[in-house]
């Protein structure tokens, strides 16, 4: 009988330890409790749809890239994939003829690359938005994982002419039409007097002229996926219609010529 | 005497017996409900383990592929939109010299320093009043941040003034 009266204490008290020490903390105990497997998978699946949409939106920019060749070819003449100096000594020889002047000097060197540039940075985002579930600690910036940098190499031009001013003008109108990427570092307008001249109307211009490459992309970064454009399903045609219309002069190709002599010595004719 | 009667009738120990059970029941029940956490637990991290294979398989195979062409063209994009912003326009600046120049003033030498965005003038005139008017004629433009005359010299064989001016652009 005595037993019998004490059931129903024992009973509470092991249901509320029970309750208290192990079914709450299985439900939910701050790292993995049901509640918090839950909600991790929940953003797995999150991060998977998203994945699915990236594959579907390469597949979409890939098909675009594929179908306009030609009008992409406007950036990667503006920024070429290889230094290309043959072309440039050659189109800015052209251009100073076509302003009626003649050359004293076009020299191409190789500039230090500068600090690349970062790919656009992401903010912060709260654990429940961080790429890998397992990663899912204190806040963490987005772009955690490396990613490919983007890092133009430099060429400079020094490139001298003389000639008269009007001349001179339009030539500096033509650089900058020119479709590549080109920036006057200094440009040096001087007369070219003699002793007993007061006036000259024969000027020398001297130029210092920077333009870019970009190598092509060989390998891709890990993090390079969650880059923005890969949740884009289009590209910012924007820059490239602005690159037609300022930028209308084209640079031409190098005709490989007339080669092999049987004594290098000799000019070739 | 008082009698005082010590033995429970029938319908309280039904009560307490009936009690017992409800308990017995709500231990089960929480028992029930422990097991299911704990299985419903390790299913959910199967379907997390089996999701994030899947998510990293799709993930490395992203790396290979157009994805490589996609962003190599999108990092030309970024560097040509930042490329376009930088490039000034060399012939509004020679333009606005031209427009600023006074009479009686001639230019010898124009540099453009892009590094300081400026441009350094090195003019002639014929007189120190064409040289007040000139320096006067930059400073009414709009077009330059700071116009910085420099030391004059007079030629007395060609009756000029030499000076130099820096303008600065903004």
């Amino acid at each position: 009988m005595k037993i019998k009266i004490l059931v129903a204490p024992a009973l509470i008290i092991m249901i509320i330890v029970l309750s208290v020490w192990f079914v709450y903390p299985a439900y939910t105990n701050g790292s993995d409790g049901v509640k918090e497997k839950k909600q991790k998978l929940n953003e797995q699946i999150r991060l998977s749809d998203n994945l699915d949409n990236q594959i579907s939106n390469i597949g979409k920019l890939a098909a675009y890239l594929k179908a306009n060749t030609d009008q992409n070819a406007v950036v990667f003449d503006y920024i070429p994939k290889n230094k290309e100096e043959e072309k440039l000594i050659e189109n800015l020889s052209l251009l100073a003829k076509d302003s009626g002047l003649s050359v004293l000097n076009i020299s191409v060197f190789e500039m230090k690359s500068e600090e690349p540039t970062p790919s656009p940075v992401l903010p912060p985002v709260a654990p429940a938005e961080v790429a890998t579930p397992e990663a899912a600690s204190p806040v963490v910036p987005a772009q955690v994982l490396a990613t490919t940098k983007i890092a133009p190499k430099k060429v400079r031009v020094d490139f001298s002419v003389f000639g008269d001013y009007g001349g001179i003008k339009v030539l500096v109108e033509k650089i900058q039409k020119a479709n590549r990427f080109n920036k006057f570092s200094t440009l040096e307008i001087k007369t070219l007097l003699t002793e007993e001249q007061l006036v000259s109307e024969s000027l020398s211009a001297k130029m210092v002229l920077e333009f870019n490459y970009l190598k092509e992309l060989t390998s891709l970064a890990e993090g390079d996926i969650d880059n923005p454009i890969f949740s884009a399903v289009a590209f910012d045609r924007q820059i490239m219609d602005e690159i037609g219309k300022k930028k209308n002069i084209d640079i031409r190709d190098v005709l490989p010529g007339q080669k092999g002599t049987a004594n290098p010595f000799l000019m070739l004719k | 005497m008082v009698n005082i009667n010590l033995v429970t009738d029938g319908k309280n120990r039904e009560s307490i017996g009936s009690g017992v059970t409800g308990l017995f029941v709500l231990l089960l029940l929480v028992l029930g409900l422990y097991a299911f956490l704990v299985f419903y637990g390790k299913s959910l991290d199967k379907k997390a383990d089996s999701l994030k294979l899947d998510y990293d398989s799709k993930r490395s195979s992203l790396v290979v592929g157009d994805s490589k062409k996609i962003l190599d063209f999108q990092n030309r994009l970024t560097l040509a939109k930042e490329s376009m912003t930088k490039e000034r326009d060399m012939k509004q600046d020679i333009g606005k010299v031209e427009e600023a120049l006074a009479a009686g003033v001639y230019l010898n030498g124009y540099v453009y320093d892009d590094a300081t965005k400026s441009i350094a003038l090195d003019c002639y005139s014929d007189s120190y009043e064409s040289v007040a008017r000139q320096i006067l004629s930059f400073k009414s433009s709009d077009y330059f941040l700071s116009v910085l005359a420099g030391e004059t010299k007079l030629d007395t064989k060609s009756s000029r003034v030499s000076f130099p001016i820096i303008l600065t652009i903004k």
